[in-house]
């Protein structure tokens, strides 16, 4: 205790860099300067323990937190079915229904879908639309952690949490063909077709970029999406990806 | 009534088919790191009926669910983001959700009929009847963490919010300082301060 209480008093300045150390956040030379000294100074090492502690605690804590708010939002049906014991005798008359109604509803979906059937263009762009399957969240440096964060939103398919995530990053670094790139499809995949058009001509236009081939694919799926036949077939003769030749082979059919 | 109950469980089963094959074991690892809000809690929504369940079946209460639960959930989320337990697979983490908390209720029912409540952090590793967290915590570091973790719940609300933004959220600073309509420099010295004080809480404990 007395050992642990006189160490208490840390400059801000001491802090921060256990902080930045325990983080994750240290560039490598000074992480291996810092470990030297880990080796060699106790009280140093007693200070990044007790950290590592806090830091944990202060995380648990609020998850701990956070689980509370989970749990009192919990769907109140199943609230119910949980403090009931034994199953209901009528939920498979229930369920006999339910898979009556569900037959009797995609019925009427088929008739609607059949008199509705979408434009040729819209259906060729449903066939064809797949969001790139996105890039391995891999935490590093500072900045591409915010960007990962986008990424882990992306995959799970929330696009406009994505998006939300990557525009402030884009304001910083107006040229990235990366974040354009994953920009402008998770704009198309959320709908947003003007907007996916915006950001996947700013790749395109970058030769030099790795994600140029994509970027004309996706461009010209945005272009099809809207309809805009010339657009769309002009991208897709540029783009040397092969979905965009496949799709090319279909629109002259 | 009988409507509401069948939604709720096609609800639930849809819930856990999308943790199954909408992710792969990294986009759950990763997420969980992180401590992705929506993962965590689409992943305790889905698995709390399950353990209520069991727990409900073999003497519990509904309360008792819910804190046996809990713990195993951080229990759970520890380990994987020490890497102490690598999921393959959605599936996977849930299965071992599960385990834990069985294991944590029948640990509780051996032996602790008549203790109100199972300490925290106790680890069902201390038990040689619970093998699936065998090992997997070391007493004195769990000690000290549990220690930080109780000062933590006694801290000033403004400090709670900023290290929890920070250390949980993973915000950045300057998200913060933004938030809280401070300039970086006194949102991190605030941090600082505010960390200090926690540190104090714990060695007056």
């Amino acid at each position: 205790m007395s050992s642990r209480g006189k160490h208490i008093d840390i400059t801000q300045e001491a802090f921060e860099t256990i902080d930045r150390y325990l983080s994750g956040d240290m560039e490598q030379t000074e992480r291996d300067k810092f470990e030297q000294r880990l080796l060699s100074d106790a009280v140093l090492r007693e200070q990044v323990e007790a950290y590592r502690a806090l830091f944990k605690g202060v995380e648990m804590g609020s998850l701990k937190a956070k689980l509370e708010s989970f749990h009192r939002e919990l769907p109140e049906e199943g609230k119910k079915k949980g403090g009931r014991s034994g199953k209901s005798v009528f939920m498979g008359t229930f369920a006999r229904y339910a898979v009556a109604a569900s037959v009797i509803f995609f019925i009427l979906l088929g008739s609607w879908w059949i008199f509705n059937s979408p434009a040729r263009h819209e259906q060729l762009f449903a066939n064809h639309f797949k969001p790139d399957p996105g890039l391995a969240t891999v935490m590093s440096s500072d900045n591409d952690y915010d960007f990962y964060v986008g990424m882990v939103d992306y995959k799970r398919e929330e696009y406009q949490k994505a998006l939300e995530q990557w525009a402030p990053l884009l304001e910083e670094r107006p040229g990235s063909d990366t974040l354009n790139y994953f920009m402008g499809v998770a704009y198309l995949a959320a709908g947003q077709e003007n907007q996916a058009i915006a950001h996947l001509k700013e790749v395109v236009e970058n030769q030099a970029s790795p994600f140029v081939q994509e970027a004309g694919y996706y461009l010209g799926l945005s272009y099809l999406k809207h309809g805009r036949m010339e657009e769309a077939r002009a991208a897709f003769a540029k783009s040397s990806d092969e979905r965009s030749k496949e799709i090319l082979k279909e629109l002259d059919n | 009534m009988y409507l509401a109950c069948s939604i709720g469980i096609e609800k639930m089963q849809k819930d856990t088919v999308n943790l199954n094959h909408g992710k792969s074991q990294k986009d759950i690892v990763s997420s969980l790191k992180i401590n992705d809000e929506s993962t965590l809690k689409e992943l305790y929504q889905t698995n709390y009926f399950k353990i209520e369940k069991f727990v409900l079946n073999n003497n519990g209460s509904q309360e008792q669910a819910k804190d046996i639960y809990q713990e195993a959930f951080i229990v759970m989320w520890s380990n994987v983001k020490d890497d102490k337990f690598i999921p393959q697979n959605a599936t996977s983490l849930e299965g071992y959700l599960y385990q834990i908390a069985k294991n944590k209720w029948m640990d509780y029912l051996r032996s602790a009929h008549y203790k109100k409540t199972v300490p925290m952090m106790q680890s069902v590793d201390k038990n040689a009847q619970s093998d699936v967290a065998a090992g997997l915590y070391q007493e004195e570091e769990e000690d000290k963490v549990s220690q930080a973790m109780k000062a933590f719940e006694g801290l000033e609300e403004r400090c709670k919010k900023l290290l929890s933004q920070f250390y949980f959220e993973k915000k950045s600073l300057k998200t913060i300082a933004k938030e809280m309509a401070l300039d970086p420099a006194s949102a991190k010295n605030k941090k600082y301060r505010c960390m200090q004080a926690l540190r104090a809480l714990v060695q007056t404990k």
